[in-house]
């Protein structure tokens, strides 16, 4: 598979070449290129793409020895996110701060670690893809001159170190209980218990469940936007993404319900999150604890450990994706990043464009009726409903309540008639941008049924 | 009683104690010193697991059953490798917040 061995060592050798480029024009032809290029081989995945997904074993080795890459539709799905956001990301930075030091570098990293993470199914490539993409992401919160965000780089680097720490000790006990890496063997082999607990740790602590959130709001606030709309959207759920890998293999808590247990801790997670997201008075603030709310959602649909959970929960991941990624692209093209009081009334007549985007991303968040937001809560509820588990399920319809109740006076406010400001500097084609996320999430419907119909 | 059985234990309170020091810290330096030492204590334990006292070093030459488990070996290269890095990381991103206060604490003084 050409296409896979582009994706990642394409993006990887890029990134190696862009830390040595200092030519502005030259990084970003680099940049531009190796998106091209990584969208193109996405394209040509997807069209040679079969129901039951193709497995690659890098160097021919036994697959239990070796490492195994798997192209299947969680991995497109996914990957497909990431082109779309980081090209988004990339094209929406109109300051030029990805091209200044060595950014360029660290965000192709992410883009090669991300997918080595999305494809391989050997438990350790997975954490050396995650610290891969961990480190990237800490160096890039870190602002120029900006102390807050030092500080909230440092805070997600412990974070995420000590939760990589205690999926390495997890994934130690895995392997001494088995004798595999990879994860099918090991769920054939009936590995699980502490060793699943202490990497279902790590991973949730990366995907930023309650109690291991705190990291979030302060990294994903004080980030520039476009790296904001990178964490959220393509990063944060990708250690929900590995933990329903597991789940799907059978691996499992030697005693006790794992299924009521990552349940438990996602309708925590979607209650604490709306609620702290309610009460924030900062519009990036507000879309960071809304995301600590979504990533509950998704761990919802994968404790269900039914196929129909798995993939309401993948649909979810790739809906919230879309929507949180145009939310903070702009949230930063409309200058709506500082505390609202103070903030410019009424930007959505300036800017109709970027404001639509908003409006439309904020309408998916919420899970209004007619967008695909609607449709990925809705089978989320179905699939907890017909497990029986009825207070999970209405957890979920109160936090669409509260999202509503915090997002609507955002959009008011946006849209209010104060058409005071007649100067508003708008960057040329930014707003499109954000406007054409908008738009590619309209053909998820039609990706939905694809997946569905794919996922074992 | 094999001393080297130990080693996953002394690996997990030295990870403890790692943890426990990082909790309690606030000072950024000994927040990142803390979690070199909880990462040491994975990598012991790890380590420590893969064989016992008297078992000889992985290579061609040696029989299968009197050797030590060389996979842990090259796991561990990896997580030292990543470990190092991220000491790296988070203490550049420690100067880089003192500097920042200092200019900001100098920049209130005038």
């Amino acid at each position: 598979m050409p296409g896979l061995a582009f994706m990642i060592f394409g993006a990887l050798l890029a990134a190696f070449a862009a830390g040595v480029l200092e030519d502005y024009r030259a990084k970003r032809i680099l940049m531009g290129v190796t998106l091209f290029g990584y969208a193109a081989a996405w394209l040509s995945l997807v069209w040679g793409s079969s129901p039951t997904g193709q497995s690659l074993t890098a160097g021919g080795w036994p697959r239990h020895l070796g490492i195994e890459l798997v192209v299947d539709a969680p991995f497109l799905a996914v990957t497909g996110l990431f082109a779309a956001i980081l090209a988004a990301s990339w094209a929406a930075d109109q300051d030029g701060l990805l091209l200044k030091g060595k950014r360029s570098s660290l965000f192709l990293a992410i883009l090669a670690g991300l997918t080595v993470w999305a494809a391989n199914r050997d438990i350790f490539t997975t954490f050396v893809a995650v610290e891969l993409t961990g480190a990237s992401a800490y160096s890039l919160v870190a602002r120029p001159g900006h102390l807050a965000s030092y500080r909230a780089a440092f805070r997600y680097l412990i974070f995420g170190s000590v939760g990589g720490l205690i999926m390495l000790l997890g994934i130690g006990s895995l392997y001494y209980q088995s004798g595999y890496l990879n994860i099918v063997h090991l769920g054939l082999a009936g590995a699980g218990g502490l060793g699943l607990a202490l990497v279902a740790a790590g991973l949730l602590t990366k995907s930023a469940l309650v109690p291991f959130h705190t990291w979030l709001p302060e990294a994903h606030s004080h980030a520039p936007a476009t790296i904001s709309a990178i964490l959220s959207g393509a990063l944060l759920p990708m250690g929900i993404f590995t933990l329903a890998r597991l789940v799907q293999n059978g691996i499992s808590l030697a005693s006790g319900r794992l299924d009521l247990l990552l349940v438990g801790i996602g309708a925590l997670t979607v209650l604490t999150g709306h609620a702290w997201a309610g009460r924030q008075t900062e519009t990036k603030r507000l879309l960071a604890y809304s995301s600590v709310a979504h990533m509950g959602y998704i761990l919802c649909g994968v404790g269900c450990q039914t196929p129909a959970g798995l993939s309401a929960a993948l649909l979810h991941l790739v809906v919230h994706g879309f929507s949180k990624a145009c939310a903070f692209l702009s949230v930063g093209q409309l200058n709506l990043g500082g505390p609202r009081p103070t903030g410019r009334p009424g930007a959505g007549h300036h800017q109709p464009v970027a404001g639509a985007a908003f409006t439309y991303a904020v309408a998916n968040l919420i899970g209004l009726p007619l967008t695909p937001g609607f449709l990925t809560k809705y089978l989320l509820t179905r699939t907890l409903v017909e497990r029986g588990w009825l207070v999970p399920a209405i957890v979920l319809q109160v936090g669409t309540v509260l999202a509503f109740l915090y997002y609507w006076p955002l959009v008011r406010y946006l849209w209010s008639p104060n058409k005071s400001i007649t100067s508003w500097a708008c960057p040329p084609g930014g707003p499109w941008l954000a406007a054409g996320l908008a738009l590619a999430s309209l053909w998820l419907p039609r990706l939905f049924s694809v997946l569905i119909a794919s996922i074992p | 009683m094999d001393v080297l059985s130990l080693g996953p234990w002394v690996g997990l309170a030295l990870f403890l104690i790692g943890l426990y020091g990082l909790l309690t810290s606030r000072e950024m330096t000994r927040i990142v010193m803390n979690l070199t030492v909880a990462e040491s204590g994975v990598i012991f334990a790890l380590v420590a697991r893969a064989g016992s006292g008297g078992q000889g070093a992985p290579i061609v030459g040696n029989a299968a059953g009197s050797m030590v488990a060389p996979l842990p070996h090259a796991l561990v290269l990896t997580a030292i490798v990543i470990g190092a890095s991220l000491t790296a990381l988070g203490l550049s991103l420690a100067q880089g917040t003192h500097e920042l206060e200092r200019n900001a604490g100098s920049g209130e003084e005038q």
